[in-house]
């Protein structure tokens, strides 16, 4: 079977993106399962869900949450919280990895391409397509940091708050 | 020095005759499972990419270290996804016939993690590996060299006993992955915390799968949450001493395994669909070698055979062009009766593997890393 030597080559390629994922540094393709080790807290009978949506404002200027499956399709609409987190890519686009620890984020300064002006273009245009299927004004959209509170005792949601709010607009 | 440089060999011979003993086959087996996997990548985990080419390349968020972020700037043109979609088909339909499965597997690997890296350049990286793990192990397991209209040769490359110890190895590294972080952050006796829970309540309100028995974990007892905390980390932390202690317990593993998709199925509607198809790779498929042998020898079967997958190469091409993501071909690209089909089949690898369980013999003679010969 496998000699000493390539066993101990094998745990490395194991080990490794391993302490990288402990790093925010997951590496792709890895031998790694998902972990998704955070932990919900109940507070007075209550719990947070904290979640990203985003909205498009109708004719008569109210703002309106949008279908996210059909806005990201054919992509998974499980991205949207990704996506709209980097303003879809179009605005203040971050070059420099920020990661949990700050000595490796000074040893790992890992530089992103930014999108050129074309591709900025084409995302606008993309964005605007969409919002227009969705019966949407073009050239804005609004991103919520949301909070939902669920109650326990009832598995429904009893309050919806909104932690943080931007509009982004792409008519320039 | 030299004395205990020769005990940690002893000891890593051990350690691997151990996992062999738990997990050896032959190639008769594994040409049977070779096409089962080739039937399950053209018709049940049908992966299209050429969707990817349709979105804008400010989009592009490849994970850090990755060959995306690292070699290229953006996603390719189109039409490199058209052609890495037909050949995907195309290699999966050797693998299914046994047309150089070998090098048919290995294209079919590569160019699924070439696509996936892109799938998962949008901001989240998908975990799907394991599929690729496993085809990649088993090409060079000799799955190609019987059933098989142009089979592989027995040459140097053909090793099957490594290639299902180290799938294995590999299977129980990433269930330690997962469980290893939740263990620091899940083992505790504070019962107003679960990390279940957050899996649960945020699959059921914002991704908003709500199907099977999702609904009756809605307003459960908190600690129903938490012991579910704590059998998912011990289940996770756990496969390495069902794989070295027999084949037997091993295979217990892959049923526990399997009633913990099961769970995850029914409750939070989370598929993990390709990993029932590595589980299956354990199985003995000794005693479906004959008959297939004897029934794809028949000429109507090999008609029914040719025309069944004239019809799934029609119905993969269409979803191709369609930008269809389900899973299942033959099923509606609805997420409800994709999920009806989820449970069918892991309810199905139950079956199959508790029939392997009952039928387990051991095979604690042997100890070296041999090869069975073929009958």
């Amino acid at each position: 079977m496998l000699s000493l030597r390539s066993t101990i080559i094998l745990l490395l390629i194991l080990f490794i993106p391993l302490l990288l994922r402990f790093q925010d540094l997951e590496p792709y393709p890895a031998v790694l399962f998902p972990s998704g080790a955070n932990v919900l807290k109940v507070s007075n009978g209550t719990t947070d869900l904290g979640y990203t949506e985003v909205l498009g404002l109708r004719k008569s200027g109210k703002w309106e949450v949008i279908d996210a499956r059909a806005f990201l399709s054919p992509a998974s609409y499980q991205n949207l919280s990704p996506l709209a987190k980097a303003n879809f890519g179009i605005e203040g686009f971050d070059t420099v990895y920020k990661g949990k620890f700050k000595t490796i984020k000074k040893i790992l300064r890992f530089k992103k391409v930014p999108p050129g002006a074309g591709d900025i273009r084409e995302a606008k245009l993309w964005l605007n397509g969409k919002l227009a299927q969705q019966g949407f004004m073009p050239n804005q959209v609004k991103i919520h940091t949301v909070t939902k509170r669920i109650s326990l005792a009832t598995g429904r949601i009893v309050e919806k708050i909104v932690k943080d709010e931007k509009i982004l607009t792409f008519n320039k | 020095m030299k004395k205990s440089s020769l005990s940690i060999s002893k000891i890593n011979d051990y350690f691997w005759s151990r996992v062999l003993r738990s997990t050896e086959s032959n190639s008769q087996s594994l040409s049977v499972f070779r096409i089962i996997a080739g039937v399950f990548l053209l018709i049940i985990y049908t992966n299209n990419y050429a969707w990817i080419g349709e979105m804008p390349n400010a989009f592009f968020m490849p994970p850090i270290l990755s060959p995306a972020n690292l070699l290229t700037h953006g996603f390719p043109p189109k039409e490199f996804f058209w052609i890495m979609d037909f050949a995907l088909i195309l290699t999966a339909l050797c693998i299914t016939l046994g047309v150089k499965a070998r090098v048919a597997t290995i294209i079919h690997v590569l160019i699924s993690v070439i696509c996936i890296n892109y799938a998962s350049s949008f901001g989240k990286i998908g975990h799907n590996i394991f599929l690729y793990l496993l085809l990649g192990c088993m090409s060079f397991s000799g799955w190609g060299t019987r059933l098989a209209i142009y089979p592989d040769k027995e040459d140097k490359y053909h090793l099957p006993a490594k290639s299902l110890s180290i799938l294995s190895i590999l299977l129980c590294f990433g269930f330690f992955s997962a469980g290893c972080e939740k263990a620091l952050n899940w083992i505790n006796f504070d019962l107003t915390t679960s990390g279940t829970a957050k899996w649960f309540y945020n699959s059921y309100f914002n991704f908003e799968r709500t199907y099977f028995l999702a609904s009756s974990l809605r307003n459960a007892p908190f600690w129903i949450f938490k012991a579910m905390d704590f059998a998912g980390v011990i289940l996770e932390l756990s496969p390495l001493f069902f794989l070295l202690h027999s084949r037997k317990s091993w295979q217990l593993f892959l049923v526990f395994a399997c009633c913990f998709h099961l769970t995850n199925v029914l409750f939070f509607n989370i598929s993990f669909i390709n990993n029932g198809l590595v589980y299956l790779a354990f199985m003995d498929y000794t005693s479906a070698f004959n008959y297939l042998k004897k029934i794809l020898s028949k000429k109507t079967v090999q008609l029914v055979v040719t025309l069944g997958l004239a019809l799934i190469v029609a119905l993969r091409i269409d979803s191709i062009i369609d930008f269809s993501r389900s899973i299942f071909i033959f099923l509606p690209p609805v997420p409800q009766y994709q999920m009806y089909g989820i449970l069918f089949f892991w309810l199905i690898i139950l079956g199959i593997i508790l029939r392997n369980l009952i039928k387990t013999t051991p095979l604690n003679s042997r100890n070296s890393s041999e090869y069975l010969p073929d009958v």
